[in-house]
């Protein structure tokens, strides 16, 4: 199920924002229960892939404090390690959501340079033709007699060095060609036009208002802790973008 | 209309001009052909039209050039867009957007067009180009024809009133290549887009073009109806060559040139009688022996069976459409990858097996010729390294480029000096995959040349769609399809009598009556 770009993004940026507010072990529990509730709607296998790795971290946040510190470190360690988790979850979430062809129109719509946008696509575009020529330069070196398995490692590494500066000269010779078609096609614009921009619909557009509500009630809860719990729970409204 | 006066220009590091004196016009509507061997100026005098030169490619610029009333010398690339489109030669590289939608909406949105006014030339110029299917695929999805038809869309959205294209087939087989001129030759007719093809290939090419231009180090040396000027210029030692029908009425002094096999048939009649073909057929041991081999990747099954003698002498042709896995079992005999069923018999030692890989840049490490073909010999622990590069070089024709980066040679040239970074330690089976691709007819005979006397003390396994190039070299030849070798033999038997796979003379000849149906090429009326 597709989500807005939009909304994730500025539902990521409240979460980061939040994390780095709240201090209680309460407020930073029901913010992980926000950043957490919406991989129920993704790929759950993966998002537990991404979320295992900053457990590895958790663990090493409350070694090394109980190490430095004793046990009396034991809340400081519990509240930074939920400060990470809502973070990780919340990139998690947005990485799963948002592909790399969404995010390029995001940062277009969120106006950035027309030039970075255009070498982002280009990045995504010609990765996969990198990493094929790496492949078939691996394979000319064996149809030329280099055995790469068969060596020392250091000898496996001298022996990848020729291999590296055949991709780098292709890799040279293709960003000409690409700058060349890149002028043939009529770029860089004086007045660049974007053919299909992100749209952001009325649903977005309350969820955007919501979530920019949430930014100002959390700031507000550095003054007064009347709402903190609402606005730690407010990014919850995410899930109302999941659905049609 | 597009016009050269007085026309001059170098490259900033080169010493000579890469055009000189270039002084002609194109009419609108015309479709030109521009021929020429390698450095002969064929990709400068299009950079000079859309602008690249002096805007992209800076230099010495002399004289004027006027395209449509506009000037390149000071109109940038992007205002020359509207009146010139521009389709390069490799298909690969000239794709910028992850999506052919997007791809063909770039350069419209770099115009400023409005959404409503893109979406309507998307749609029209996927209408047009019959391509519609493609619309939501993946760039890297798709084949290298595809490729070509989505650049070509890209170009023509823009509504250029001149099309310009580099080499646009030389990287497709002959499949694709024809449906990429077709197309060409519809939007010339159709749409009255004047066109400008650089093109190697003349078969099948140049009889769709109303005016031929030769040009020969950086001037003009013949320029006209294209049957005119191949009468009047010997093509072949320019390096350009002549479409196969047409060389044979030339060795046979007709007075009319034919440019196609149907040209040919009234004029070519009498020249296959008493032609008798005489070949002994030699047992050579095999080098190779493939029994029920079995290959796929990801859970697609590319070979499935495959049973396959290679010779330990001569030259042994594959062919079959693309996909059929030919690259495949090249890969796999040469080691490269592994066989997930069946069994390889090698008579010689798996580093005696050496491959040149369709793109010869991927045969580049970047310090000089010499060097890179050394490289092999020290790789391998191997001696006499100076001696035996040196000898090589000489082979190949490319002692005076030895110093040169071997990115800086030409297609041919480099073609070569992949072919050097293998043969330089004399493997006794050598394969080559698609060698002819965008070659020049001087560079293929030169090859020729080379393979020919490779094989008469090796084996060579030739995978290739040129028929000429199997026909004339080979002495076995096997189909590939569906991953198992479905027909093999020797060449007479499999290239002869076919409708696709029979080079352009024996199509010309199964039609006679009383003549010898397994004449395949001019060297058998020799």
């Amino acid at each position: 199920m597709r989500i807005n770009a939009m909304v994730v993004f500025i539902w990521l940026i409240l979460i980061v924002f939040a994390s780095l507010i709240f201090n209680s072990l309460l407020l930073l529990s029901l913010l992980f229960i926000s950043s957490l509730v919406p991989s129920v709607f993704l790929d759950f296998k993966k998002y537990a892939k991404y979320m295992l790795y900053s457990l590895f971290a958790v663990l090493f946040i409350f070694v090394f404090n109980t190490i430095l510190m004793g046990f009396s470190s034991l809340m400081f360690s519990t509240t930074m390690s939920l400060r990470l988790l809502s973070i990780t979850s919340a990139f998690a979430i947005f990485s799963l959501t948002v592909d790399f062809e969404h995010m390029i129109l995001l940062l277009e719509k969120l106006k950035f340079p027309q030039k970075s946008v255009v070498s982002l696509s280009l990045s995504l575009r010609f990765f996969p033709v990198a990493i094929n020529d790496a492949e078939r330069i691996k394979e000319v070196m064996i149809a030329r007699g280099v055995h790469f398995e068969k060596k020392k490692m250091k000898e496996r590494i001298k022996s990848r060095i020729p291999m590296f500066s055949s991709l780098f000269l292709i890799s040279l010779e293709r960003s000409v060609q690409i700058a060349e078609a890149l002028e043939l096609r009529g770029f860089p614009a004086e007045k660049r036009l974007v053919w299909k921009p992100l749209k952001i619909g009325a649903k977005e557009k309350i969820l955007i208002l919501g979530l920019l509500f949430d930014f100002a009630l959390i700031f507000y809860s550095i003054f007064s802790p009347s709402f903190a719990e609402l606005s730690a729970l407010i990014p919850l409204i995410i899930v109302g973008g999941f659905t049609k | 209309m597009i016009r050269f006066e007085n026309f001059r220009f170098r490259y900033s590091n080169s010493q000579r001009f890469a055009l000189r004196d270039i002084n002609l016009k194109i009419e609108d509507g015309e479709f030109v052909m521009l021929v020429g061997n390698s450095g002969s100026g064929k990709s400068t005098f299009l950079r000079a039209i859309n602008s690249l030169i002096p805007h992209f490619y800076g230099g010495e610029y002399c004289g004027r050039v006027s395209v449509y009333g506009k000037n390149p010398e000071n109109t940038a690339p992007r205002d020359m867009t509207k009146i010139v489109g521009t389709v390069l030669q490799d298909p690969e590289n000239q794709l910028l957007m992850n999506e052919v939608g997007r791809e063909i909406a770039f350069p419209l949105e770099n115009m400023g067009l409005s959404a409503k006014e893109i979406t309507k030339r998307v749609e029209d110029i996927l209408n047009l180009l019959d391509i519609e299917h493609l619309r939501h695929r993946k760039i890297e999805n798709l084949s290298g024809g595809e490729k070509q038809k989505v650049a070509i869309a890209s170009a023509m959205a823009m509504h250029p009133r001149v099309l310009l294209l580099d080499e646009p087939t030389s990287q497709l087989d002959p499949k694709s290549a024809e449906s990429i001129i077709s197309l060409i030759e519809r939007i010339n007719d159709e749409l009255g887009t004047s066109i400008l093809l650089v093109e190697h290939r003349l078969e099948n090419t140049v009889h769709r073009a109303d005016r031929l231009i030769v040009l020969r180090d950086g001037e003009v040396i013949g320029d006209g109806e294209p049957r005119v000027i191949m009468e009047k210029l010997d093509m072949d030692a320019l390096g350009i060559g002549y479409p196969p029908v047409a060389r044979v009425a030339r060795m046979f002094h007709k007075d009319y040139l034919p440019l196609t096999v149907k040209e040919a048939r009234k004029v070519l009649e009498d020249v296959f009688l008493g032609v008798e073909i005489k070949e002994k057929e030699e047992m050579v041991e095999s080098v190779v022996s493939i029994i029920n081999l079995q290959f796929g990747y990801s859970g697609k099954k590319v070979l499935t069976g495959l049973n396959f003698d290679i010779p330990s002498r001569g030259v042994t042709g594959i062919i079959g459409r693309n996909g059929s896995g030919k690259t495949t079992l090249a890969k796999i005999i040469a080691g490269i990858l592994k066989p997930q069923g069946g069994k390889i018999k090698y008579r010689v030692k798996k580093n005696e097996i050496g491959m040149v890989f369709q793109n010869p840049n991927l045969h580049v490490i970047g310090k000089s010729v010499y060097e890179d073909i050394a490289y092999t010999l020290r790789a391998r622990n191997e001696k006499n390294v100076e001696e035996r590069t040196m000898k090589v070089l000489k082979t190949l024709g490319l002692e005076e480029l030895k110093d040169r980066n071997p990115l800086d040679l030409s297609g041919g040239e480099r073609l070569l000096f992949a072919l050097g970074t293998i043969i330089v330690f004399s493997p006794k089976l050598l394969i080559l995959d698609e060698p002819t691709r965008g070659l020049s007819y001087g560079h293929k005979i030169k090859l020729e040349e080379l393979l020919r006397e490779y094989s008469k003390s090796r084996a060579i396994l030739l995978i290739s769609h040129d028929m000429e190039l199997i026909a004339k070299l080979s002495s076995k030849v096997a189909l590939l399809s569906e991953g198992k070798i479905v027909l093999e033999g020797n060449k007479r038997e499999i290239l002869s009598s076919s409708l696709s796979f029979s080079p352009q003379l024996n199509k010309l000849v199964q039609r006679y009556e009383g003549v010898d149906k397994r004449i395949l090429t001019e060297e058998d009326l020799k």
